[in-house]
């Protein structure tokens, strides 16, 4: 059937309003279960499990700044420039500070190279640049890996100051890991050590 | 006069689905079939969302220690309110999800994507993305383990890309370094979506001139009835809380949102940022990898305008516009025609008293011609005859164009074949009556999915006399019938010509 047949002469100049038709509502919500509510209901709480039970995991999680490149003490710099400028001022008229001087102070800072090995495998051997347009921020160092659950041996080593054959920080533990715990590797800056937590 | 012109029958997959629309007819009848109004109810479901969003966001700690209290306390402790206000914000944004895809699949399938529609289809899917973002930011502010598993995750596809400074990542590893600014950049990211959706929907229907933005009242209770139903059933509930310390194990799995987050079990987060990428350009560009040749753009004749901007009130996409008169005729205005946004359904002929449109491949000239000529081959017939004017988008016979207008069995008929039933200008009514004809039948798309918008509804406005140009008076409406059908129901189309030709007197 069609929507409409004959068309009514003199229906009037105004479009005609619809009641409220119970029968329609009644069709409509339906359809609307079907087509909508059920997608919907069945869509939005299907369970799902991205981990297994039996999984783990070890992250590497933590911010740091790295030494800086070149030895350079920015204050020590402002310092020596503000003693010359308040000297010249006594009998010069027209000086200026040197700028240039300040910033020929390179900034830029090692990267952090992280090494980590899980009983005895390499999982990890990293380097995380300094942030910063200049390279003279920290470095932010987040990895993870899914293990299994048990005992491991955790080998990690740290370096800070572009040398890597001496590690500025180092841990050697065992750590026994439950299922579907996770254990943070991080850099803990007041005792200045590696720690798994 | 032979036309020359041919029209496009639908294929396998539109006449599956018009099929499914046409039972769906049975039931709630094309007045309010939702998928005729797919568009509005997404904006309803966005009001929805945006109404309890405000409720939500009123109890709502923004915090890493409060935010999952806070929503325990709406979902436990105010179930009668809060509860059923944060149910029916999920279970809307559910209904979104599945309302906003069904609407683009459904205007893919029946070809209604290309051309001067690309706008709306390109935004469209910019919605579908933002809305899923949203979605899935707001998931991560409850700070349960769903959320915890979203916000690690999310961490992970975000950090893969190197313009982002800080990894979030860092955040999610220990409870100590989880501040609450986190949580606000979480809360301004979903309320960001909602003002980029509404920006989006306002781009989406710019180029729509009569866009329909709500879905009749009868639906509008349904849609309501349908979510306080699911609220009632299965209320949205938080899983545990987070806890950093272990990975989150089996949880209620929204995959209307969540769905890219499992393929990072197989995929790199480079890998699937570039799946993601390349199926949203695939996707967003099919408009101009399926097109086909567009018909030729509506043309005015501007000796024959009278700027009575009555075109410009019809056009279904705002196609034309009304500037000031630019040839000294004694008229204020004058109609010109925007090529691009053209659909060449020929609607502003059928607005048009003064023969000042045209379509190239259809003049006005040309169509009065052949009515006049199938009525004049017609009149000499014996008994009741009539006049067909049948919509191309919408039913009509096999051969009946290569019949030069004939079907077989129906003799007593001549059928004209128009782009859109639209363009069907009052005057052409009256033709076939002039020439001894007895009846006329209109056949067009079905009422709320004219394939340009708003033909059918024109028509019925002029023949019933409250759409200008209307049809003479002096016409017997109980001798014009009309049928509003879709492509799919071409025997019920002829059912219903037999029983107008039968109860003609």
């Amino acid at each position: 059937m069609s929507d409409k047949k004959n068309v009514s002469a003199g229906e009037g100049t105004k479009k005609p309003k619809k009641p409220l038709e119970i029968i329609s509502f009644i069709r409509v919500t339906a359809v609307l279960i079907v087509f909508i509510g059920l997608p919907v209901l069945i869509l939005s709480n299907i369970s799902y499990s991205f981990y297994s039970p039996q999984e783990s995991a070890i992250k590497v999680a933590f911010q740091h700044t790295g030494k800086r490149i070149v030895d350079c003490d920015e204050k020590d710099l402002i310092k020596e420039e503000g003693k010359r400028y308040r000297e010249l001022l006594k009998t010069e008229k027209r000086i200026s500070m040197n700028m240039g001087k300040l910033a020929g102070c390179p900034r830029e800072r090692f990267p952090v190279v992280v090494d980590l090995s899980i009983d005895g495998r390499t999982m990890l051997d990293r380097a995380y640049k300094p942030k910063g347009i200049k390279r003279d921020m920290a470095s932010y160092i987040y990895d993870d890996f899914i293990i299994s659950p048990g005992v491991h041996r955790i080998a990690v080593a740290m370096y800070d100051s572009g040398n890597k054959n001496k590690a500025d920080a180092t841990l050697d533990e065992t750590v026994d890991i439950k299922p579907g715990d996770v254990k943070v590797l991080r850099f803990d800056d007041a005792s200045n050590k590696l720690v798994v937590e | 006069m032979e036309r020359a012109k041919t029209y496009r029958k639908p294929g396998v997959t539109e006449r599956l689905w018009l099929g499914l629309e046409k039972v769906l007819n049975l039931l709630t009848t094309s007045a309010y079939n939702p998928f005729y109004y797919l568009g509005a109810i997404s904006i309803f479901f966005l009001w929805i969302i945006f109404i309890t969003g405000i409720y939500l966001f009123v109890f709502y700690s923004i915090s890493a220690a409060g935010a999952y209290n806070s929503v325990q306390y709406l979902t436990v402790n105010q179930w009668y309110l809060g509860g059923v206000i944060r149910s029916l914000h999920r279970y809307a944004s559910g209904g979104l999800v599945i309302a906003a895809l069904t609407h683009g699949l459904r205007h893919y399938v029946l070809d209604r994507y290309k051309h001067w529609r690309w706008v709306s289809w390109v935004t469209g899917i910019g919605m579908v993305l933002v809305i899923i973002v949203g979605g899935i930011f707001g998931y991560a502010l409850v700070w349960d383990q769903r959320a915890q598993f979203i916000a690690i995750s999310l961490s992970k596809m975000i950090e893969s890309v190197p313009v982002f400074g800080m990894p979030m990542s860092i955040s999610f590893a220990r409870i100590e370094n989880l501040a609450d600014q986190v949580f606000y950049l979480l809360l301004a990211v979903h309320f960001f979506a909602i003002i980029a959706v509404t920006v989006l929907v306002m781009i989406h229907l710019g180029r729509v001139a009569k866009s329909v933005i709500n879905p009749p009242k009868v639906m509008a209770y349904g849609l309501v009835a349908v979510l306080f139903l699911l609220s009632f059933l299965r209320p949205a509930v938080s899983s545990g809380p987070a806890n950093l310390k272990a990975l989150p194990q089996a949880m209620p799995f929204d995959w209307l949102y969540m769905f890219m987050f499992p393929l990072m079990r197989y995929m790199t987060e480079h890998e699937l940022w570039l799946f993601i990428v390349a199926l949203v350009l695939i996707v967003s560009i099919i408009p101009w990898l399926t097109a086909e040749k567009k018909n030729p753009e509506v043309q005015v004749t501007k000796e024959n305008c009278t700027g009575c901007e009555l075109c410009r009130e019809d056009c279904p996409y705002g196609a034309i516009q009304m500037i000031k008169r630019t040839d000294g005729m004694p008229y204020e205005l004058e109609a010109v025609v925007v090529n691009k946004r053209c659909a060449s359904c020929g609607i502003c002929m059928g607005a048009c008293d003064y023969k000042a449109l045209n379509l190239p491949d259809l003049t006005e000239d040309a169509l009065k011609a052949e009515i006049e000529r199938l009525s004049t081959e017609l009149a000499g017939a014996q008994g009741k005859k009539v006049v067909v004017f049948n919509c191309a988008k919408g039913a009509w016979p096999d051969g009946v164009l290569e019949a030069g207008g004939r079907v077989k069995g129906f003799d007593w008929a001549r059928i004209v074949t128009l782009q859109c039933i639209g363009m069907l200008q009052p005057s052409m009514l009256s033709i076939p009556f002039e020439n001894g004809i007895d009846g006329v039948f209109i056949s067009g798309c079905r009422m709320g999915d004219c394939s340009f918008r708003s033909g059918n509804e024109w028509l019925v406005g002029r023949i019933n006399g409250y759409r200008t140009p209307v049809v003479k008076k002096s016409l017997d409406r109980s001798r014009i019938g009309t049928a509003w059908l879709s492509a799919v129901e071409k025997d019920a189309m002829l059912k219903e010509l037999g029983q107008f030709h039968k109860n003609l007197k």
